[in-house]
């Protein structure tokens, strides 16, 4: 049957996920075919990437949100949009999305030092060729091979170096080790049987006991990597196995202070127990990659290859499981990462960044990620309906199907928190320094009885808050004809009831891909870095002490802010929240008030006991010296409060609301995820980064992944394997 | 409304992500993206490459992959245009597809040649060969002297039950060397190599002679390998064969 009429489509919610999807439905190329609405409960676009402006029009965030160098789709849609945008308006402020972000290359770990206090190890990491979201020009370029390679590339780096510092009087040999084997190996033109002698050789005589022996092993390992199949499973295993065994035999026994000296072991350890479980695990040659492996836990598994609890409670892993906040049930003695997706993530984002490793925003995430997609996707058609709450997705009635007929959703039932004056749309942005951003409270002037709603203190975001002023149920056919749920994982229990009620794997789904609260903190000082006494360039910085374990330099958004006195240095905290036994439901309305106290007192402790370790001029005798705190209220006049009272006029919350809570990829749970592509309801499909969509950790490209994968599903564009990374070992 | 005006989703082609990377090809092209290598990424940064090995390597290899980029993109295009045939226009089309078909099975053949081409030249650069292990010889020292292939002519017997095509490269060489070739690769790993080839005396002669034998069994693809001094073990030459379907 031809279809004359545009294919509405309903989206719920306008996250990343969301977002992209309605951005590859209505690009002209589609010539109009799509009609696109999203629904959006509150004020503003980017579910929990969504920020605001408050006080001093200081940027407010959900957390802290970093974009990493390998995020390949998200960057390309985002450089898309802006370009989009600046052929209509070239004056715009951040036309060119290069001006919208500032490189970070400089990040660190930190470790109790052996005597005492902490070692912050940071590195600047080097800035790779081209830009993210730049078209690929190899035709394979993510190979479990090449990343093996690359690893004993760097093991053979790191080894050198620490042969060079154990024992002077090798260092002779080393160097000509080093000249012979750091760069030109000559072993590439090699044969493979000449190789595999070789391998033999080495493994036969006890060379690997030498350290040239072990440096030529290394060498040769690169190589075999790159053409695996040439060789006998069993040899390879052995030879690994045998490098592995002679490197600890070298320096496992080391006793040493130095912390250097300690975290290079640490790094090559890790990354020795990898190479021997990709070979034990035979990752190279099993069609489902990495996924084999994510029934074990990560740190469990690189034990079971041979790691030292040394290494797997290093600085590294905590940075990490930190960065993924891989804390089940927001409890850190419950660490919780699926072993494959973690070293996907690791391997893509050492390994496969491009420009930074690191892309900070140069304003609030709304500002820079979700303002011009709106403005884009309005400028397409599409339309955005704010204050709408899903409360019920409605399935057709089984016993009415057809013969071969698939299941289908029915009708959208949704609370309408707000109606609009006048009846038109909601304006949500408002101009700072000229930039369109978002607020962080509704105009309640453009919303009928907004005043009472104001006075009422009605939270629009929260899970807590049901209050509505009408409802409204679209229906198939007459108001859509296809769905995308786009209002993450904790939202499913509360709004597919009746899809929990039939469908086994959707309810192994909500119970297998948890989710975890956390907690952000954000603080405006009058004393820049180095007086507070960080006298290294402006970082990012992980692996700190629990709750706050995740440090960000922002000083970079000053200038972005309204200040009547500028501060001088910006930092955001964030990491888990643990949750109570029992999450209250939504009856509970103090609940969210209360988490947030508890951050409050999370956050003061945390200053008045920790933060000394990094920024040692904040803090004296008595604590934090919370006159450093820059109340926007002040202006001048005098302090309004003194003491631990200045932390109010700071920034935190409590991400309790089901649908900000972080999506996690514990160990034996993926497997659980639903793939956007799943045709079971063939009117509906979902799209998040909790969803089946090649890369399952809670993050934006993850998102931006599954949004692109919902749009095939419905438009069978984009190709999938223009979806960088879907494909991938 | 009826039912029947309900819109449906089509099943898309796959529904997984494919996770074991050894045979996979990406095409680059959707959406009026710019084929690769036309367009470069804004590098400021730009640190100058090293002419090492491995970036010889990896020049000869993007190249390759570039051109097999390239052959894809064009079976693509030959396939659109098929599909897009109109009636009353047989002739044009068909010339026209024939051409692209003939650059496409020449394209293939030359890929072979090319990635071992870079292989050969990257061995045999006088600049690259500083501080390579092994203490061989320079490529340039003479093998020690045996009866062998010296340029001139080379018999080949194939034993196939289907039609193999063999591109055998062996430029000539200053002294004379046995040849020897090791097993031969298809790109896709799950194929089995091709073992049964290697050089001998030709029945009742002195002179060498190529041996190909393909299993019954043996996948249709394009196999290939490098033929080496069986002294040195230096690279001489390189063989291709296509097992047709």
């Amino acid at each position: 049957m031809k279809i004359e009429r545009p294919v509405k489509v309903a989206i719920i919610g306008t996250g990343c996920a969301s977002a992209v999807t309605a951005f590859e439905l209505t690009r002209p190329e589609h010539r109009g075919k799509y009609e696109v609405t999203l629904y959006q409960l509150g004020w503003r676009m980017g579910g929990k990437g969504a920020s605001g402006r408050g006080p001093a029009d200081r940027i407010e965030e959900h957390g802290l949100h970093i974009w990493l160098g390998f995020y390949e789709n998200a960057f390309r849609l985002l450089r898309e949009c802006y370009a989009e945008l600046g052929r209509d308006d070239p004056g715009r402020r951040f036309a060119n999305w290069q001006d919208a972000f500032v490189r970070e290359p400089h990040i660190g770990v930190v470790d109790p030092s052996s005597s005492g206090g902490w070692v912050a190890w940071t590195s600047l990491f080097p800035p790779a060729p081209g830009l993210p979201g730049d078209p690929l020009t190899t035709h394979n370029p993510f190979a479990l091979s090449n990343y093996l390679a690359r690893a004993a590339a760097l093991l053979r780096s790191l080894l050198l170096g620490l042969y060079t510092w154990k024992t002077e009087e090798e260092s002779g040999e080393l160097r000509e080790l080093s000249r012979r084997y750091g760069q030109a190996s000559g072993l590439r033109e090699a044969p493979p049987e000449s190789i595999a002698a070789s391998m033999r050789r080495l493994l036969k005589l006890g060379m690997l006991t030498t350290a040239a022996g072990l440096i030529e092993a290394l060498a040769l390992l690169e190589v075999v990597l790159k053409s695996i199949p040439t060789y006998p499973e069993n040899l390879l295993l052995r030879f690994v196995e045998g490098i592995v065994s002679a490197i600890r035999a070298h320096f496992e026994g080391f006793v040493t202070e130095d912390d250097e000296f300690r975290m290079k072991w640490q790094i090559i350890d890790l990354v020795s127990a990898i190479l021997v479980g990709a070979f034990r695990h035979r990752l190279l040659l099993d069609p489902r990659g990495l996924d084999a492996i994510n029934d074990y836990e990560c740190r469990e598994w690189i034990r079971q290859n041979g790691a030292s609890e040394s290494s797997l409670n290093s600085a590294f892993m905590r940075g990490l499981y930190d960065l993924a906040l891989a804390y089940e049930d927001g409890d850190p003695s419950k660490p919780g990462l699926a072993a494959g997706q973690g070293l996907r993530g690791a391997v893509r984002m050492f390994f496969t960044y491009r420009g930074s490793m690191f892309w900070k925003m140069r304003a609030g995430m709304g500002d820079i990620i979700f303002t011009p997609f709106y403005q884009v996707l309005a400028k397409r058609g599409a339309k955005v309906k704010f204050f709408h709450r899903l409360e019920n997705i409605k399935l057709a009635d089984p016993a009415k199907l057809a013969p071969g007929e698939r299941p289908y959703v029915e009708a959208l039932e949704f609370d309408v928190q707000a109606k609009i004056k006048g009846g038109g749309d909601y304006n949500p942005l408002v101009d700072v320094k000229g930039l369109a951003c978002w607020p962080s409270a509704p105009d309640f002037d453009q919303l009928q009885d907004g005043e009472t709603m104001r006075r009422e203190d009605w939270d629009f975001e929260s899970h807590w808050d049901r209050r509505k002023v009408d409802t409204l149920t679209l229906r198939v056919v007459d108001d859509f004809d296809f769905v995308v749920f786009g209002a993450s994982v904790g939202a499913v229990p509360h709004t597919c009831k009746e899809i929990l009620a039939r469908d086994a794997r959707w309810r192994d789904m909500v119970r297998h891909v948890k989710t975890v609260a956390s907690q952000a903190v954000q603080l405006w000082m009058g004393e820049d870095m180095r007086q507070l006494g960080w006298a290294a360039p402006s970082v990012t910085l992980s692996a700190f002490v629990k709750p706050f374990d995740t440090w960000a330099d922002m000083e970079h958004l000053i200038v972005e802010e309204t200040w009547p006195t500028e501060p001088k240095a910006i930092a955001y905290f964030c990491n888990v929240l643990a949750d109570p036994p029992v999450t209250p439901d939504h009856s509970d309305t103090d609940y969210p008030a209360r988490r947030r106290d508890e951050v409050r007192r999370n956050a003061i402790h945390f200053l008045n006991h920790h933060i000394g370790h990094l920024w040692p001029a904040a803090v004296d005798d008595n604590g934090f010296r919370w006159d450093l705190l820059v109340d926007s209220a002040e202006s001048g006049r005098g302090p309004r409060a003194r003491g631990e009272a200045r932390f109010d006029s700071q920034y935190w919350r409590a991400n309790v609301n089901p649908t900000d809570r972080y999506v996690q990829a514990l160990p034996g749970t993926l497997k659980y995820r639903i793939s956007p592509l799943d045709n079971t309801y063939d009117n509906l499909t979902i799209t998040g980064d909790w969803t089946d969509c090649g890369f399952s950790n809670g993050c934006v490209e993850a998102a931006v992944m599954s949004g692109r994968l919902a749009a095939h599903a419905i438009s069978h564009y984009p190709p999938l394997e223009d979806i960088i990374g879907y494909d991938h070992p | 409304m009826t039912k029947q005006e309900r819109l449906h989703r089509q099943d898309p082609k796959r529904a997984e992500p494919i996770r074991n990377m050894t045979g996979y090809l990406r095409n680059s092209h959707s959406w009026g993206e710019t084929p690769p290598g036309e367009e470069s990424g804004k590098d400021g940064e730009g640190a100058k490459a090293q002419e090492t090995v491995d970036d010889v390597l990896t020049h000869g290899v993007n190249l390759g992959y570039k051109i097999i980029d390239e052959h894809i993109l064009q079976g693509r295009r030959v396939a659109d245009e098929l599909r897009q045939h109109r009636l009353g226009d047989e002739k044009g089309t068909g010339s026209e597809v024939n051409a692209l078909v003939a650059r496409l099975l020449g394209v293939t053949k030359d890929v072979g040649a090319l990635w071992l081409d870079s292989l050969e030249m990257a061995v045999k650069s006088p600049r690259l060969l500083t501080g390579l292990v092994g203490g061989g010889r320079h490529p340039g020292e003479a093998a020690a002297a045996s009866p062998g292939v010296a340029g001139g002519n080379l018999s080949i017997e194939v034993a196939s039950v289907r039609r193999t095509q063999v591109t055998l490269n062996l430029p000539p060489a200053p002294q004379a060397y046995t040849p020897q070739v090791h097993a031969l690769h298809a790109v896709d790993p799950a194929f089995p190599p091709l073992t049964g080839v290697s050089f001998q005396a030709a029945a009742g002669s002195r002179r060498p002679a190529l041996l190909v034998e393909i299993p019954d069994a043996q996948p249709p693809s394009t196999y290939t390998g490098v033929v080496v001094d069986k002294e040195t073990n230096e690279p001489v030459g390189s063989l291709v064969i296509r097992v047709l379907a």
